[in-house]
């Protein structure tokens, strides 16, 4: 097990910079997801983490060691690939043990890990199959496998759970979870899926076009978002985002045009400023002297009810009810945020205000 | 209203069916079926075209003759020599040329296309190709190696045992090396960058990523290859034909090449045919053999 530390990581692809100075601390055995939309730069900064992809400038360290020119098979860790990367042509058991193989381990002591590891996935009666044999989740679960059996000091997931069907993705995402929580090596996983991000950190890294926006502990990025990237890229349906400008007076409140947001709290040195208030579906409750809106569209999903509203000129908002309101398109309803749940961005920076 | 009614045909037809299927089967009946047939009963005669009014059955005599006869094993050998070395070159030589294509440099696709180019010379053609580059008083080759000092004099290449099959090999292989590359590229294109980045993370080196993720990705091309290469070079006719008339002696007389003046020299039809049809058999077991080798490991990259 080893703490990864990455400090002021660059990389350029010919002149296209695709990091710009990223500075991670991970701690030893921790879980932090490297989360983002697209083209981001987390599958390229892990695969600098692997090795894979050289540091243009800056240090990546694992344990005490900075690895910026250590080969990826020194740096003792592991990866999942996103398509799993099992090699055809040999069997589960054969591709487990197949890094111990070019370390030339004994063929007892590779049997013997291999399995052990298989015993932790439960893929004892696989041992002896092809990977074209094994439904997706079997697959995955021996690119696990076959990172486990190597015993390394961190774990480098990349996107591993994307091919996976809804449900299985579900359960995979418990599995991975638990493993972690049973061996304690360092992990660093990167997704897109927020979701997976929230369920599945110790700290979430959030990255978007090659700059961190964000780390902290998942509920810290939902409760607290440092900027209006993160704000409306954690949490799902996502944050409401409203343009306007903040006023004084006994309970400062923002003044969109069309409604008017108290925010208690509020800074005066921020009076008069540019703003964009935040408010997450969930915080939206029905309130006779809230914001008059009408209803567009009714979305149950069981747990909840999904109301899009449009509080004027098109402008919609998305509220979440946990009551059964019996509301229909067209209704007029009037919304109010729950007191201290409104977020609160400079229009201009997007920073938290 | 006409439209209608062929609409609502959905009664099957099978007269129809044999109606518009019987140009094409009969083509077929009579350009593919009936030769093969018709050959394999002449190799059941004994047939000369001296003797024309001779047309005795006589079972499978003319294959217990070949059989029998040094001439044939003597051709048996030539043809495997030939064919080891040709196939061996062409299969190692076109997976090299198609690893070098497969790598990213300046050049690479105008060396793609050209190296194409002996491929879409016919057999024939590139025997007179050759011809002229062995030439004994003027070839190409002599010149190069007298310039590089491999010789002393110029030599007459296909004039000797010694040197008119390999040079046989070579023209072969030079024909057909494009043809391997190409199909090995077209693997090579399907494997997926994330093996070899797992076996870098596994530790695997350069040689060992060839070994064990690359040439078992390979395997069912290669065993395309092998098979086609194999018929290929059992049926080995033209530039025999052009370069050196199976000699000097019988040195470079192929299988392909007795049946071809068994034929046509000796007009023994009956022998002939017999001869043909020990080559398909022939044929027949390597590539089952091949395929026995190869399926296995080639179905699991699938």
């Amino acid at each position: 097990m080893a703490a990864v530390t990455i400090r002021k990581a660059h990389k350029t692809y010919g002149a296209t910079p695709v990091l710009h100075g990223v500075s991670i601390d991970i701690e030893d055995g921790e879980f932090v997801v490297l989360v983002g939309p697209s083209g981001c730069g987390k599958s390229t900064l892990l695969r600098m983490i692997a090795g894979l992809e050289h540091i243009t400038t800056g240090e990546i360290a694992i344990g005490d060691k900075v690895v910026n020119t250590v080969p990826p098979k020194e740096r003792d860790i592991a990866m999942v690939f996103q398509n799993y990367a099992l090699y055809p042509h040999m069997t589960v058991a054969q591709n487990m043990g197949f890094a111990l193989r070019m370390s030339g381990r004994p063929k007892a002591e590779i049997d013997a890990r291999v399995r052990r590891a298989a015993s932790i996935l439960a893929l004892e009666p696989y041992l002896a199959r092809y990977p074209k044999q094994l439904s997706g989740g079997q697959r995955q679960r021996v690119a696990m496998g076959r990172a486990i059996v190597r015993d390394p000091s961190v774990f480098l997931f990349d996107e591993p759970l994307s091919n996976l069907d809804a449900k299985l993705r579900v359960q995979m995402r418990t599995e991975i979870k638990e493993l972690h929580q049973r061996l304690g090596t360092t992990t660093i996983y990167v997704t897109h899926d927020q979701i997976e991000a929230m369920t599945m950190a110790d700290r979430i890294v959030v990255m978007h076009d090659g700059v961190i926006e964000q780390i902290g502990a998942p509920l810290e990025l939902y409760d607290t978002p440092a900027n209006t990237f993160v704000a409306s890229f954690i949490g799902s349906p996502a944050m409401n985002m409203l343009k306007g400008t903040l006023k004084g007076g006994d309970i400062p409140f923002v003044d969109t045009g069309k409604a008017q947001i108290p925010v208690p709290g509020a800074a005066a040195a921020a009076v008069g400023r540019a703003v964009t208030v935040g408010i997450r579906p969930e915080s939206l409750e029905l309130a006779e002297n809230g914001i008059a809106a009408t209803v567009v569209v009714v979305e149950p999903t069981g747990a909840e009810i999904l109301v899009v509203a449009d509080i004027g000129g098109g402008t919609y908002v998305t509220a979440a009810f946990h009551q059964r309101y019996a509301l229909r398109p067209g209704a007029p309803i009037h919304l109010a945020p729950a007191p201290g749940q409104v977020h609160l961005f400079d229009d201009e920076t997007g920073i938290r205000l | 209203m006409a439209r209608k009614r062929w609409a609502a045909q959905t009664e099957p037809q099978p007269f129809l069916a044999f109606v518009l299927n019987t140009p094409a089967v009969g083509l077929l009946l009579l350009l593919v079926v009936y030769p093969i047939v018709y050959s394999f009963w002449l190799s059941l005669h004994a047939y000369n075209l001296r003797k024309p009014r001779q047309f005795e059955f006589i079972g499978l005599d003319n294959y217990a003759d070949i059989l029998s006869s040094g001439q044939f094993w003597h051709a048996a050998r030539v043809t495997a020599v030939f064919s080891v070395g040709s196939i061996g070159l062409t299969v190692v030589l076109g997976t090299l040329l198609a690893l070098l294509l497969n790598e990213k440099w300046p050049g690479r696709g105008v060396l793609r296309a050209v190296a194409l180019i002996p491929w879409a010379i016919p057999p024939v053609v590139n025997g007179l190709v050759w011809q002229w580059m062995l030439e004994g008083r003027h070839g190409l080759l002599n010149y190069i190696f007298q310039s590089i000092g491999l010789i002393d004099s110029y030599q007459a290449w296909l004039s000797y045992p010694e040197t008119a099959l390999p040079a046989l090999v070579i023209a072969q292989v030079w024909n057909h090396v494009p043809f391997v590359a190409i199909v090995i590229l077209a693997a090579l294109q399907t494997v997926p960058d994330e093996l070899y980045d797992s076996a870098l993370v596994d530790g695997a080196n350069i040689f060992r990523r060839f070994f064990f993720v690359t040439l078992p990705w390979l395997s069912h091309a290669l065993l395309l290859v092998l098979i086609t290469q194999t018929m290929v070079a059992l049926r080995t006719f033209d530039i025999i034909y052009v370069l050196t008339g199976g000699g000097p002696g019988d040195s470079t007389t192929v299988l392909a090449w007795l049946t071809y003046i068994t034929t046509f020299s000796y007009t023994d039809f009956g022998k002939g045919n017999a001869y043909a049809y020990t080559i398909a058999v022939l044929t027949m077991i390597l590539s089952v053999f091949y395929i026995r080798l190869l399926w296995k490991r080639g179905e699991m990259a699938k």
